[in-house]
């Protein structure tokens, strides 16, 4: 029995971040403990078919950069009735933004007797479409319709996806495939607090004259970065209070990132970065007063974890997810409501030692390792029906 | 089958309506794009759809994207609707778009002129799309060489 992988988005892809992190942290663990029954796959559109990734070459790359990307890509190619019954194909990237559409290939397998397991990440794609790219939105609703009639199995990352996918399901009157909830790892390999770039320093040092609300990931709609900035121009001014921002520019985000340039505090008392290395994102989580997430949705938020993880505090908008993930552990303010933030912010300004034993109890937190998230998966992905 | 995709469309319509964003995409294109071999496009179903939806759809299953305003009122301009899907259809099969990624069309009802030389020496671009380091190269180029590289390999 194979377990075949196609991470033909992450082999292209230019970046690791979010579900491109989070496969190569899975495939990392399958690999280390299964590696003679995996097979990660590449679509090559001149070949017209699969082509085998090489699995050592995959390690060498992800985890020590020692060789080129595409040298993992062998030339050794798979058809599709090469994977036969009893084998398992774990659709585990983000494959909606790939060639092989799923409504196209599940048939295909499922009729060869294929066990089809998927990881979908979240249905935000579906629940809020007004926060995705509409081209991502309709490639996903492609790849959610064909694993919600052929996958044999589901895994999940919260509960709340869960609840979604049942509500989902009922709407389009289907039954549901079995789902486990496997919560994501969140011990990234450690980064050192030493930053080179002098420039950077510099300016991160700016940043950090005051203390600080920190918010991270891709600058995207549906991560409400404009609440902050709202908060900030309302209420946080006279607080002394500064504002850092870190992530690409996403779509839709124009018109937020000309007025957060444009802002009459920028580089002075809110701050932007994008494209700093990961020892300077940990510098930013290490040094910040909070993490702020109000996102309005969220598929896990693993940022939330990482911050909790280096001992920063966070304020959440309260939502079920965050609430779900982090629990007890987060501070949370009404959506959508500059005030509701300002009250968690100025009340904790103004009681240190209240601040302290917050902190001091995120030390108990206990996140999944990706160790156990991998030991997880394999054991749904290796279980005998 | 396709009542599943149909469902899942409808939710996400209500959905973006209920937020006051209009959907970029009619039903019938995302329909005629379900089940679609990556290479070899069968026309059946696109070709049963009016003279607008057509264009939509043979653009997104073949393109992977809308076609601009301007290519919309081109099209528009074209009264007879067996005409139109035929011209539709033969700018398509011969455009660089296609023919880099090998795509080709099945049950198509038209004698289309193909230049089998155009599609090999296109077909040669294919390398350019299937290296992460061309992408990031790409990535580095201003907007607008971004937006014709995308519109180009998709």
């Amino acid at each position: 029995m194979k377990v075949y992988i196609d991470i033909s988005v992450l082999t292209l892809a230019t970046f690791v971040t979010g579900i491109q992190r989070v496969t190569r942290e899975v495939i990392l663990y399958l690999l280390q403990e299964r590696e003679q029954d995996i097979v990660l796959i590449h679509y090559h559109a001149k070949s017209k078919a699969y082509r085998i990734v090489d699995n050592q070459l995959f390690v060498a790359y992800y985890r020590n950069h020692s060789i080129k990307k595409h040298r993992m890509i062998t030339k050794k190619a798979i058809e599709l009735k090469d994977i036969k019954q009893g084998d398992v194909f774990f659709d585990l990237d983000a494959a909606w933004m790939g060639r092989v559409k799923r409504s196209y290939l599940l048939p295909i397998l499922k009729e060869q007797g294929v066990k089809i397991i998927a990881h979908i990440y979240d249905i935000i794609s579906i629940t809020h479409p007004q926060y995705c790219l509409q081209r991502g939105v309709y490639y996903f609703m492609d790849y959610l319709g064909a694993h919600l009639q052929y996958a044999d199995e589901i895994i999940v990352n919260a509960e709340a996806t869960v609840s979604e996918l049942q509500q989902l399901a009922e709407r389009c009157k289907l039954q549901l495939p079995e789902i486990s909830v496997i919560p994501l790892g969140a011990d990234f390999r450690k980064q050192s607090g030493d930053l080179t770039d002098e420039g950077l320093n510099q300016e991160l040092k700016r940043a950090f004259h005051n203390p600080y609300i920190l918010m991270v990931g891709t600058i995207e709609p549906r991560k409400n970065h404009k609440l902050l900035l709202d908060t900030f121009d309302q209420y946080f001014m006279d607080l002394g209070i500064n504002l850092v921002f870190a992530g690409n520019a996403g779509w839709n985000m124009d018109d937020f990132m000309e007025r957060l340039k444009s802002h009459k505090e920028y580089g002075k008392r809110v701050f932007y970065f994008q494209g700093i290395p990961d020892s300077g994102i940990h510098l930013l989580y290490e040094n910040a007063y909070f993490l702020a997430f109000c996102s309005y949705t969220e598929g896990f938020g693993l940022p939330l974890i990482e911050s909790i993880l280096r001992g920063t505090p966070v304020i959440a908008a309260d939502i079920p997810i965050n609430r779900e993930v982090i629990g007890e552990y987060g501070l949370y303010f009404e959506q959508d409501n500059p005030k509701s933030i300002t009250n968690l912010v100025q009340w904790y300004l103004q009681h240190p030692e209240e601040y302290g034993i917050h902190n001091e109890s995120l030390k108990s937190f206990s996140a999944t390792t990706w160790n156990e998230c991998g030991t997880k998966m394999e054991q749904r992905l290796f279980i005998k029906d | 089958m396709n009542q599943v995709y149909e469902s899942i469309f409808k939710v996400v319509d209500d959905n973006l309506k209920q937020a006051g964003v209009s959907n970029d995409y009619k039903v019938s294109t995302f329909l005629a794009d379900i089940g679609q071999n990556p290479h070899d496009i069968d026309l059946q179903r696109i070709l049963l759809l009016d003279k607008e939806e057509f264009v939509e759809a043979s653009y997104m299953v073949f393109m992977k994207r809308l076609p601009d305003p301007k290519e919309l009122d081109f099209w528009k301009m074209e009264q007879h609707e067996e005409t139109l899907k035929k011209r539709v259809m033969e700018t398509i099969s011969n455009s660089p778009t296609v023919m880099i990624n090998y795509i080709h069309m099945l049950n198509c009802p038209y004698e289309i002129r193909e230049s089998k030389l155009k599609q090999k020496l296109f077909g040669l671009l294919y390398g350019l799309t299937d290296k992460s380091y061309l992408r990031e190269f790409g990535k580095k180029m201003p907007p607008f060489v971004q937006k014709l590289i995308r519109r180009l390999f998709f």
